[in-house]
């Protein structure tokens, strides 16, 4: 970490990741190289917004959030590391460029515009970081303050959202006749939402339209908000809040990082920090600054990043481990914990009856859920996000690998019960939620390579098959491949255990089977 | 706010950014004073604020911060602000970009002529349109080449290409239009004088490098080596020697490259004399380079260095 005196308004220079995919080496002295130095880079033209996002990352970390963790780990060839204590902790020294979750979610949270929950003990620097982003958006601290909203159990929504003009409310005739006198905040592209577990919740179900549909209501009229990267803190989102937070709500956050403690060996920051009266929020360089289209722009090219075919099969193959559960129901469609849990049945009772597998080794075991679809749009634009962000043509499995515990975080249910966490070295996945989906993510991709997913995957060589459009396929063909369906399905129910992804591969199989059934009707029809 | 100018207003309204920033700087720079700070506002940045143009609000920020980053690095006197008011309309067209480009290139010219370069910006700003500050920046760049950056050579000349030849003039230093055939001679010829139209002749164009005791960088008598077209002095370390007419620079490097040797179309004959093998530009006496301790050549360009001297002297048929 750079100390103060290395100056607040100095921004790493640019490339921050030397041998990305989008940057050159350039040790030419040239008219660029003329104009830039410490006084601020001169480049003519708009700077790559990938790199401008590293360069915020880096402004934050070396002088705004003292957050001196790594805990976001690349590995660039072999990484040393040490095994600390009697636990046996390991402490591993990344080879590759590495980060800190808590500074880099939030960026990314921003770059995607979606919704990030902090959560930490008090004074770790939640609302901070919240602020800060406001910053790189653009507004004025004082605009952000304004409009950062407080949760406290007096919130209404009329606080919340705006209110109706007094005259309108004696005048008016019709709702249609009221206008409203909408709060900034509404318009702004940074939300932040202090302690949003002490809203009542009453005024957290107007939250959830405005979060999850992007507009407002109050007295009939509708206001639609701009999109926006929001922020949400709460001190212990365990239910330690004022009120209970509504499961919708807390389904629609994106993502949930922690505040690290602070470490010792940085104290000395701070006592500069309070000697010189410095707020690293009232001296964010222009340059990380991001305007409305630059945003706009790098979500655009964000979206662009493409996720390879293979890096997609491992994510399929590691979100098919967790619906099954296989007491839930009689017909094969509904054998899901879903299933369970609508009919308001613990899905750990159900699982605990189950005795054809092995309970330590199924994964989908250690849940009392699925991941939802929800769940699955986040993690594909955090995973392009990161791969962006990190100057990779394509997304890769450690992008993938490093956002999904922290999307994955409150929305993939531990069932804490599950033998798999008795285990001496499991135990403390009961607690450490990220190691935890972490741990199943490396298995998941451990059975995927066990099972030689990447070489013979019979359902994807059919589902690609028929991807491929049925014009010219005659009758005698799409029989065999009806055959070859049912011959795979055949195959598997001579002694395959029913695993989660087995579970989808087979509904995938059906699928296919009845396209090719209602094509070989239409060809007989048609004669 | 009555009465007040656009900077001042700016300044009132931002006052306790500005006071952060200030705190800061002073901060890393304890000799700073509040009151040089409060007197170089007035008397330096305010009358380019309101000679700019523009967002004042923007503007002042921009120079505002660059005061700061100027002062942090006790640069206040710098001579670069009073530059400014002669390209206040580019200030007002791009006040993050210009001012700090001319404040970063004054960096690098701060061992060549940075007083020269500066009067040349000066002067290519009343000739530029404020709404054109590419084209400022690579006239700016051209006359840094002439005023002494040497490194500059390709890139400049490259710059040059896309200005119109009145505007190389003024940047190059010469009275009359540089036109391409002439900006052709330049490229072709490392030693040559703009618009030149002098004779072709062997001459002594440069010198280049010193013992550390007199401020240069060799602390014995180099020797001199051409590889793949550059210049290369090996004394106790290796370092590229980039030399043309404008100026000269000693650039550390790890070691010398892989690449062919020079073809030198001069030699150095027995009591210092170098002589135009291909002819038209004749000999040149030179008795200091009778005890050459190294020669190494490349096209017209002879490098010799002796066991007297700690400086590379080049050699070149030039006009």
């Amino acid at each position: 970490m750079m100390c103060a005196v290395d100056g607040y308004q100095h921004v790493s220079r640019a490339p921050t990741l030397p041998g990305g995919a989008h940057h050159a080496h350039a040790d030419e002295f040239d008219v660029a190289a003329l104009y830039e130095g410490p006084y601020g880079q001169a480049r003519t033209g708009d700077a790559p917004l990938d790199e401008k996002l590293r360069q915020a990352y880096f402004w934050i970390v070396n002088h705004a959030i003292i957050s001196p963790h790594y805990d976001i780990e690349f590995h660039d060839g072999p990484s040393a590391g040490v095994t600390l204590g009697d636990s046996k902790a390991r402490l591993t020294l990344p080879s590759g460029q590495s980060y800190s979750s808590f500074v880099l979610i939030p960026l990314l949270t921003f770059a995607v515009r979606r919704r990030c929950l902090l959560v930490g003990g008090p004074g770790r620097g939640k609302t901070a970081s919240a602020v800060l982003m406001g910053v790189l958006a653009g507004y004025p601290l004082t605009e952000i303050r304004r409009a950062m909203q407080h949760g406290h159990p007096q919130l209404t929504i009329a606080d919340l959202l705006g209110t109706p003009l007094p005259a309108d409310l004696v005048r008016a005739e019709r709702l249609s006749d009221i206008d409203i006198a909408w709060r900034r905040w509404l318009s702004m592209r940074v939300k932040i939402i202090d302690e949003y577990n002490r809203i009542p919740t009453r005024t957290q179900s107007a939250l959830l339209t405005l979060m999850s549909d992007g507009y407002a209501e109050v007295f009939d009229q509708v206001y639609e908000a701009a999109d926006a990267a929001w922020y949400l803190t709460a001190n212990d989102d365990a239910g330690g809040g004022t009120y209970q937070v509504i499961d919708a709500l807390k389904d629609r956050i994106d993502v949930v990082v922690q505040a690290l403690p602070f470490n010792s060996r940085f104290l000395g920051e701070l006592v500069t920090r309070v000697e010189q009266r410095l707020r690293p929020e009232e001296l964010v360089p222009p340059e990380i600054v991001f305007s409305e289209a630059e945003h706009e722009r790098m979500w655009s090219e964000i979206l662009r990043v493409p996720l390879p075919a293979a890096v997609r099969r491992r994510l399929e193959f590691f979100t098919a481990q967790f619906e099954l559960l296989e007491g839930a129901g009689e017909q094969f469609e509904y054998r899901t914990k879903d299933t369970a849990r609508l009919a308001g049945v613990d899905p750990h009772l159900l699982a605990a009856a189950d005795t054809g597998r092995d309970r330590l080794a199924d994964l989908g075991a250690q849940t009392l859920g699925g991941v939802s679809v929800r769940a699955l749009q986040s993690v594909l634009a955090y995973a392009k996000a990161l791969a962006y962000f990190r100057d990779r043509a394509e997304v890769g499995l450690d992008d993938l690998r490093a956002v999904l515990p922290f999307v994955l975080h409150d929305k993939l249910p531990a069932d804490d019960r599950s033998p798999a966490f008795d285990q001496p070295s499991h135990s403390p996945y009961r607690t450490d939620r990220v190691s935890w989906l972490r741990h199943l993510f490396d298995r998941a991709c451990a059975e995927y390579d066990r099972l030689d997913l990447d070489a013979d995957d019979p359902v994807a060589a059919m589902l690609e098959e028929f991807e491929r459009g049925l014009d010219g396929v005659g009758e005698p063909e799409v029989t065999a491949r009806l055959a070859r369906i049912e011959g795979v399905l055949n195959e598997w129910a001579r002694g395959r255990k029913l695993y989660g992804h087995v579970h989808d591969d087979a509904l995938a199989l059906k699928y296919l089977h009845q396209r090719y059934v209602n094509y070989r009707a239409w060809l007989r029809w048609k004669g | 706010m009555e009465g007040l100018t656009p900077f001042q207003r700016v300044l009132e309204a931002r006052r306790e950014q500005y006071n952060a920033r200030f705190r800061m700087a002073r901060h890393r720079n304890r000799s700073l004073s509040p009151a040089d700070v409060l007197a170089h506002l007035h008397t330096r940045v305010g009358p380019v604020v309101a000679a700019a143009g523009g967002d004042p609000v923007e503007v002042t920020d921009a120079l505002v911060e660059l005061s700061f980053a100027a002062a942090e690095r006790d640069a206040l006197s710098s001579p670069v602000f009073d530059v400014l008011p002669a390209l206040a309309g580019f200030v007002g067209a791009a006040p993050r970009r210009v001012p700090a480009a001319v404040f970063n290139a004054a960096l690098h010219l701060a061992d060549a002529d940075l007083a020269g370069w500066l009067r040349t910006l000066g002067t290519l700003g009343r000739l530029i349109a404020p709404s054109a500050p590419d084209r400022l920046l690579a006239a700016g760049a051209v006359a840094a080449w002439r005023h002494g950056l040497a490194r500059l050579r390709a890139s400049a000349l490259t710059a040059a290409a896309g200005l119109a030849p009145d505007l190389r003039a003024v940047a190059l230093g010469v009275s009359s239009p540089v036109s391409d055939a002439a900006l052709a001679a330049l490229a072709a010829d490392p030693w040559a004088e703009p618009n030149a139209r002098g004779a072709v002749a062997v001459r002594a164009v440069r010198r280049v490098g010193a013992f550390t005791g007199f401020g240069g960088r060799f602390r014995r008598p180099p020797v001199v080596q051409a590889v793949g077209g550059r210049w290369f002095a090996v004394a106790d370390q290796t370092w590229e020697l980039v030399a043309d007419r404008f100026g000269a620079a000693l650039l550390p490097v790890p070691g010398l490259p892989p690449g062919p040797p020079g073809v030198p179309e001069l030699s150095l004959r027995p009591g210092g004399l170098v002589v135009d093998d291909a002819g038209p530009g004749g000999a040149l006496a030179l008795p200091e380079l009778a005890s050459a301790t190294s020669v190494a050549g490349h096209g017209g360009t002879l490098a010799v260095t002796t066991a007297y001297s700690h400086a590379v002297v080049f050699v070149a048929r030039t006009t």
